[in-house]
């Protein structure tokens, strides 16, 4: 029970001080002393080691012409060598291990920002964060652990991220994907397919014995990442005129979203990936009758009622869903 | 241990802290996940602004103070709205799309009639008077989040200043950064970790409701608030060799350890969305502050080792109290 339910009882059956205590006892509506403590430590090292890996990372990027390039790189390969170190005598899945490996992670993206900066390789800003997401592979396996691979999935977003809207000229992508005779909607399609990917991937392996690293929240970060590069190819095509001859695109998003949507609702599980769908379509819906209309009062009545309406409507049923598949969850 | 409400009904009958035979809650009490409501908050955000423009549009007001009595009859239809009917899912969206727009409007009415630090502050007031009234949650939560952060630009605006956003170089001392961010954040702290104390009182109360909301939005403002109060001097485009010491660029670190603070006070109450929230806050947080200009990328390196050293050790001791 959540605290919104709490709440809702103590109201309906007018509880008093006593009985409130009472009921959050029976719900272990507050955590224990030791359960507190095993938070706090968990939070203390995450936070520990993630501020330590930015302080690195600022370190190297300030340039400090105290410190030559040289020094910076044994910086960085020391920190390297001994995150490899401690996870090799403490491998992953226990916790110095995944820390180490984490660290190693951070450290090898600066690694190879220095590199760049440094030999000016000439590559664009994507290849970085691509190279970055190729080499941390490994050690993000090695990881076993979900809070690393939310890492990488953030690295290699940026990654196509850039390399979609910021069109470079150049590099892996550039090469295999059209060599810039592909138009933006087009190229939307590859950052909403690997995400899906990476979603469907977590979905088959929580059936799996890596379950423990697939988590939850893992899944639904891909799911939601990939809905909003979905999305702005939709918001892209509506508002671009320039965007020609790519109704193969849209209707390939359009295939993608409805065998994604069907899936969902067959598997009758999880309802954030459904209302991810439903405030995209709303999205698109409220840019095609923006697009269609004029800066007047018609227009803005259309989209406020439009937004009321759709999210009305999608709320309840919504709320259908989360009470039926919640009582169907074994 | 009870995992619904009908359980939790059963299992309070047999301790004897309900009368036996008292029935079981309506199913409209079925917990609302956090992605639904937030769905509804931004859907009914948008079109709110969308009603104010159409409303704008229809009655053309010439001046700032026009929209006054604009603001004050979409309040009003908004209140009337949701007092009626409680359980319409339509009518809630359209209250809410009218409470924001006339929100609006009165804070647009403000914005042309005084100083930045003076629209802050009716902005605050405006935002605890619908905490106050508005007879429903969703409507609670977004008025306590928004008065946080109304507090914190009207700390900010009287004591730095206001200034434009891409606009003048400002130099903003050590001091006077510290003492801005305390009193903005130490009360809101306190707040916090009082309503988190004494949560089985007010839950027994008639306040719940306020109680619960100004609770839920202290935190979502502890964990993603500065992004809304940034120190927007620091962002200055002028080159570096004419850029000003301005220490309001310690704000997104110190924000991390808001967002770490509210990540712990989330654990407390059980809200993993709270949590999740707190998270992408802290590492927003870390991004805002290496962009933020106003102090050298070397001191804000040194400032996020030690800052990882202590928690490291903090683990540590941690770890070793436990043992012990």
């Amino acid at each position: 029970m959540d605290r919104r339910e709490l709440d809702a009882l103590a109201a309906h059956h007018n509880l008093s001080h006593d009985d409130v205590q009472a009921a959050y006892g029976l719900v272990d509506a507050r955590p224990g002393a030791a359960e507190t403590r095993a938070f706090l430590i968990q939070l203390s090292r995450i936070a520990g080691v993630l501020s330590f890996g930015a302080g690195i990372v600022f370190f190297v990027a300030a340039n400090w012409q105290d410190f030559g390039v040289f020094s910076r790189f044994a910086l960085l390969e020391v920190v390297l060598a001994i995150s490899v170190g401690l996870a090799i005598w403490q491998p992953a899945p226990l916790v110095m291990g995944r820390l180490a490996l984490l660290v190693a992670f951070v450290a090898t993206g600066a690694l190879l920002a220095l590199f760049g900066q440094t030999y000016q390789t000439g590559a664009d800003l994507y290849e970085l964060f691509l190279m970055w997401a190729a080499l941390g592979l490994p050690l993000v396996l090695a990881s076993q652990w979900s809070v690393a691979w939310g890492a990488w999935l953030l690295v290699l977003n940026i990654s196509l991220s850039l390399f979609c809207f910021a069109r470079p000229v150049g590099g892996w992508f550039w090469f295999a994907f059209g060599r810039g005779q592909l138009q933006l909607v087009e190229l939307l399609l590859i950052p909403t397919l690997a995400n899906f990917g990476c979603w469907a991937l977590v979905e088959f392996l929580r059936k799996t014995r890596w379950r423990q690293i697939a988590t939850a929240w893992l899944g639904r970060l891909a799911f939601v990442v990939a809905t909003a590069f979905a999305t702005s190819a939709f918001m892209i095509a509506i508002f671009d005129d320039g965007q020609q001859g790519i109704r193969m695109a849209l209707g390939a998003f359009l295939v993608v979203g409805t065998l994604v949507s069907a899936y969902l609702l067959s598997r009758r599980r999880d309802v954030l990936p459904v209302a991810a769908v439903i405030a995209s379509a709303i999205v698109i819906g409220a840019c095609l009758i923006g697009d269609n209309g004029t800066a007047d009062t018609s227009t803005f009545f259309a989209l406020a009622l439009w937004f009321i309406v759709t999210s009305t409507v999608s709320g309840r049923w919504l709320m259908s869903l989360v009470r039926a598949w919640r009582q169907e969850a074994p | 241990v009870s995992h619904d409400g009908e359980s939790l009904t059963r299992a309070l009958i047999e301790r004897g802290v309900l009368a036996d035979g008292v029935g079981p809650m309506p199913a409209s009490h079925t917990q609302r996940p956090w992605f639904i409501g937030a769905l509804l908050g931004m859907a009914g955000w948008l079109a709110g602004l969308f009603v104010l423009l159409f409303v704008a549009i229809l009655f053309k007001p010439t001046s700032p103070l026009q929209f006054v009595p604009i603001g004050l009859v979409l309040i009003a239809a908004a209140f009337a709205l949701y007092a009626i009917d409680k359980e319409s899912a339509f009518f809630d969206q359209l209250a809410l799309a009218l409470s924001i727009a006339g929100q609006s409007a009165l804070i647009w009415a403000a914005e042309g009639n005084t100083t930045d630090g003076g629209t802050a502050a009716l902005t605050l007031v405006l935002q605890l008077a619908m905490l106050a009234i508005m007879p429903n949650r969703l409507a609670k939560l977004i008025a306590a989040f928004f008065a946080c952060v109304a507090w914190a630009l009207t700390i900010r605006f009287t004591m730095t200043g206001a200034d434009e956003l891409w606009g003048r170089n400002q130099a903003v001392s050590l001091a006077s950064s510290l003492t801005a961010w305390f009193i903005v954040w130490t009360p809101l702290v306190i707040a916090a970790e009082g309503l988190i104390r004494t949560e089985t009182q007010w839950v027994a109360t008639r306040f719940r409701g306020i109680a619960r909301a100004a609770l839920t939005g202290i935190l979502a403002s502890l964990a993603i608030a500065t992004w809304f109060t940034e120190p927007f001097a620091s962002l200055s485009l002028a080159p570096p060799g004419e850029q000003r010491s301005n220490w309001l660029a310690l704000w997104p670190l110190l924000a991390v350890v808001l967002a770490l603070f509210a990540m712990f006070c989330a654990f407390r109450i059980r809200s993993s969305a709270l949590i999740g929230l707190a998270i992408a806050g802290a590492l927003l947080h870390v991004s805002h502050f290496y962009y933020l200009l106003g102090t050298t990328l070397l001191i804000k390196s040194c400032l996020l080792l030690a800052m990882g050293s202590v928690l490291l050790i903090a683990s540590v001791q941690l770890r070793k109290g436990a043992r012990q």
